[in-house]
């Protein structure tokens, strides 16, 4: 019995794989809303992606039919495969989510991460604002550099969240230009290069959870350390994980905090005292492997010391300071006040005077507002078409 | 035996440290009085029989008298024939003339008259005073809180020395000069509407028609204490809080409250109020400024009912009780008054006191009921960090354009707070919250300042 050669057969795989990444620009709407939603988010990396691919598969195509199947072509094939499959799945998470924000399927969450990040880039490099999906969970995709929230999530308390993929794309994305050598270099990379293999995934999201606090204050640690993270995980993740184990996240929030008041007390040693509280409270019946050790804390604060100066060094626009505007919003938040007519405040505010009304209200046993959400909601409305208005003068 | 180490206690040293405060703004005076010396030095030598404007009067008058003799001879016919035109002209000139000398002859009398006035003036000007004495005295006055400082038993030495009837004299005419100082310097209006601030606050439940009232608060009047009766003191930024006690005996007197408060326990009652509406910066007033270690004013005057060692242990109680969220951070800042308090009563040779437990129960149950009554006017504790911060950046040397205006109770807290933390910046923290206070709340920091930092080394 004949069977088929393998040059036919991988012939074959990669015509298959071809009539795939075309039957995308079939599938994928190009009209209406949710295609110019599509196309505005992702359209032309995305697009160019689908070309690097067919042109790779013709390449590979080509060599086959002249010098016939070999070893290290096959493995070429079945990483063309998986790279294929990477860029069809982002672009179908693209495509869905484009399809759910163009059909008001996210209420608005997306709008308002949109917002939220163009405001934090506003303060370093407008370029940087990246549009948002839809998605399963909060993260940046390399591929079309797109941000995902999670819908449904928390609401507005956890739109700091986003705060932390902004550092992503600040991460692969900063450049600062050094007019004494007349050179461009990469202001995180050499924090990053402290770090190789597989830690590396993991400094990345050590600093963009420090990224977050520097730029927003006590609200990240707060959705982090009350709503996200898990007090039994343990503190030192295995090198397979993405992230940091959760009590070192934690952790580095909090150094961050009391960093960004010299350690002295301020306006966050309250907002220090409740979380270190509520985690340790929360740890109560973790395990030993749960908690920082000494060991592991040195090498954090070796790791926060050098990421604070980075920071500190480069992205010192972005740094969040306390305003007095706070205590405004605090008191509109707690209802019977109004926001006085200079009151001149940011998103970064709102969402550290909401957290402040909140953890009020859990330390004294007493009912949140119904409405503290949605007047937050407003005041953050209000803040950006201030910004806006500003923008346009 | 008294504990008389060499170390000065930090109530002794604030109160020193005011005092020679007032003294440097005492010393502004002296110089603004050289100043205006010299000006009436210039209008005497103007006015007066020998000055200059007798001097031009005399020439004026004998030059016009020169001009009308000439004139006379002309038209007395005897040596000249003149034309009839030229003799009216000559005629019309000459009763110009005398016009001219009766004019200057009514300026010497009205010159006469304003310097005679002047005199009056000069006699009774601070500027006539002789600065020098004045010097002498103010340096010597200095040198005195030089040696309080350095004596072994400064508070003995501050206790004889401030309150001995000499000094009261003098003290009392500093306090003159100090408030000339105060009032020639400007502070006077911000402090006026930092205390009317305060007072409305304080007497929010008395209603709208106590909102107009003044604040019993005057430049000559002396202070409770009979210790540093000395305007400047009351002027500063550091005793601003003290209205709180008068502000509270006023509710307490306009008010219906519950509580039985009997007159000796009305004292307490009105620090505890003062207390509870403007928080630590009461308490750190009323112990560093006001109130006497030794109890010797009660003595002095046994018929105040309350000695100021039980009122001040009552603050110290019930400052950590102020807000049971904030009890650590109250307690710590109680523990930061009670130190020096201690160590003044110590180098004093007093022991401690304990507050009667029927007093404490009636003042709980008044602030109980106005916990319940009033609690929109009660001191938030939940901003004390964001003070502690202010406080900071006050006795910091950074820029203030980036920091809001701040409701005088939060400039207060701030500069108490901050006065207890950095002891040696004292006269900073006071010039820089001074600034800070000239600013109006509401007002918005200049446009980009400090919001966002300026990106470096990109």
């Amino acid at each position: 019995m004949r069977s088929p050669q393998p040059a036919t057969v991988l012939l074959g795989r990669i015509q298959l794989e071809q009539q795939r990444l075309n039957k995308v620009h079939e599938a994928v709407p190009s009209e209406g809303l949710a295609g110019a939603l599509l196309d505005q988010l992702a359209g032309d990396r995305i697009r160019a992606l689908l070309t690097d691919a067919q042109q790779e598969l013709k390449k590979l195509a080509r060599d086959v039919t002249r010098s016939g199947v070999t070893s290290p072509r096959l493995t070429t094939m079945a990483n063309l495969q998986t790279a294929t499959d990477r860029v069809l799945s982002e672009y179908l998470a693209l495509a869905l989510g484009a399809m759910a924000r163009a059909a008001n399927a996210d209420l608005g969450a997306c709008d308002e991460a949109d917002r939220f990040i163009q405001e934090l880039a506003g303060r370093i490099d407008r370029r940087f604002a990246r549009p948002t999906v839809p998605g399963d969970h909060e993260h940046l995709h390399r591929a079309a550099d797109v941000v995902r929230r999670r819908v449904p999530d928390h609401g507005l308390w956890d739109l700091p969240v986003m705060a932390h993929e902004f550092g992503h794309v600040v991460v692969s994305g900063l450049q600062a230009y050094d007019a004494v050598h007349d050179t461009i270099r990469r202001p995180v990379e050499p924090w990053l290069q402290r770090f190789t293999g597989p830690q590396r995934q993991q400094a990345t999201e050590l600093f963009c959870d420090v990224f977050a606090t520097y730029a927003l204050g006590p609200s990240y640690p707060c959705t982090l350390v009350l709503h996200r993270l898990d007090p039994t995980a343990s503190a030192v993740a295995e090198q397979t994980r993405t992230h940091p184990g959760d009590a070192s996240r934690v952790y580095a929030c909090l150094w961050t905090l009391r960093k960004m008041q010299d350690g002295q007390k301020g306006p966050y040693s309250r907002f220090l005292g409740r979380l270190s509280a509520a985690w340790q409270a929360l740890q109560d019946g973790a395990e030993q492997r749960a908690r920082v050790d000494k060991q592991a804390e040195r090498a954090l604060i070796s790791d926060l010391s050098a990421c604070w100066v980075t920071l500190e060094k480069n992205l010192g626009s972005v740094r969040y300071e306390w305003s007095a505007s706070v205590r405004d919003l605090v008191g509109v938040l707690e209802g019977g006040k109004t926001v006085p007519d200079s009151g001149d405040y940011s998103s970064a505010d709102v969402l550290n005077a909401a957290w402040f009304v909140r953890l009020d209200a859990w330390s004294s046993g007493s009912h949140l507002r119904d409405e503290c959400e949605q007047d937050a909601r407003s005041l953050l409305q209000a803040a950006w078409e201030r910004q806006r208005s500003g923008d346009a003068r | 035996m008294p504990d008389n180490g060499a170390r000065l206690d930090l109530i002794l040293s604030i109160r020193l440290d005011l005092l020679e405060q007032a003294l440097d703004e005492v010393e502004k005076v002296i110089v603004a009085m050289g100043d205006q010396r010299q000006r009436l030095d210039d209008v005497e030598q103007c006015l007066g029989p020998k000055g200059h404007i007798v001097n031009r009067e005399k020439a004026v008058k004998t030059a016009v008298g020169d001009a009308i003799n000439r004139l006379e001879i002309v038209l007395d016919g005897d040596s000249l024939e003149l034309e009839s035109d030229d003799a009216n002209r000559l005629q019309d000139a000459l009763e110009r003339l005398s016009a001219v000398k009766d004019a200057i002859d009514l300026l010497a009398t009205d010159r006469v008259a304003a310097h005679k006035s002047f005199q009056d003036v000069s006699r009774w000007s601070v500027a006539g005073l002789a600065d020098m004495e004045l010097a002498e005295a103010a340096d010597e006055y200095r040198k005195l809180l030089d040696e309080i400082r350095d004596d072994p038993q400064p508070w003995q030495r501050y206790e004889t020395e401030l309150r001995g009837r000499g000094q009261k004299l003098f003290t009392r005419y500093l306090e003159l000069l100090g408030g000339m100082a105060v009032r020639g310097f400007g502070i006077e209006g911000d402090m006026v509407g930092d205390a009317q601030a305060l007072y409305r606050l304080l007497l929010q439940p008395l209603g709208r028609a106590a909102q107009g009232a003044r604040p019993q608060r005057s430049l000559y009047l002396p202070m409770r204490t009979r210790h540093i009766p000395l305007g400047y003191l009351h002027w500063s930024l550091w005793a601003l809080p003290l209205v709180g006690r008068s502000a509270g005996e006023h509710v307490l007197d306009k008010s219906t409250f519950h509580t039985p408060i009997d007159d000796r326990r009305k004292l307490f009652c009105a620090d505890a109020y003062a207390l509870y509406v403007l928080g630590p910066s009461y308490a750190h007033a009323a112990l560093f400024l006001e109130l006497d270690p030794d109890d010797a004013s009660h003595d002095d005057a046994p018929d105040q009912l309350l000695p100021d060692s039980l009122r001040a242990q009552a603050l110290l109680e019930q400052l950590p009780k102020l807000d049971e969220n904030a009890e650590d951070e109250l307690t710590e800042i109680a523990g930061r008054l009670a130190e020096p308090w201690g160590q003044a009563r110590r180098a004093l040779g007093v022991g401690d006191v304990t507050v009667d437990e029927a007093d404490r129960k009636v003042v709980d149950r008044f602030l109980d009921e106005v916990r319940q009554s009033y609690p929109e006017i009660a001191y938030d504790t939940r901003w004390l960090n964001e003070a502690q911060q202010l406080g900071a950046k006050l006795a910091g040397s950074e820029s203030l354009d980036a920091v809001a205006a701040n409701h005088p109770r939060d400039l207060v807290t701030a500069v108490w707070l901050a006065r207890v933390e950095h002891p040696a910046r004292a006269r900073h923290l006071h010039e820089r919250a001074e600034e800070l206070a000239r600013r109006k709340p509401g007002v918005k920091p200049p446009e980009g300042a400090g919001r966002t930092r300026l990106r470096k080394g990109a």
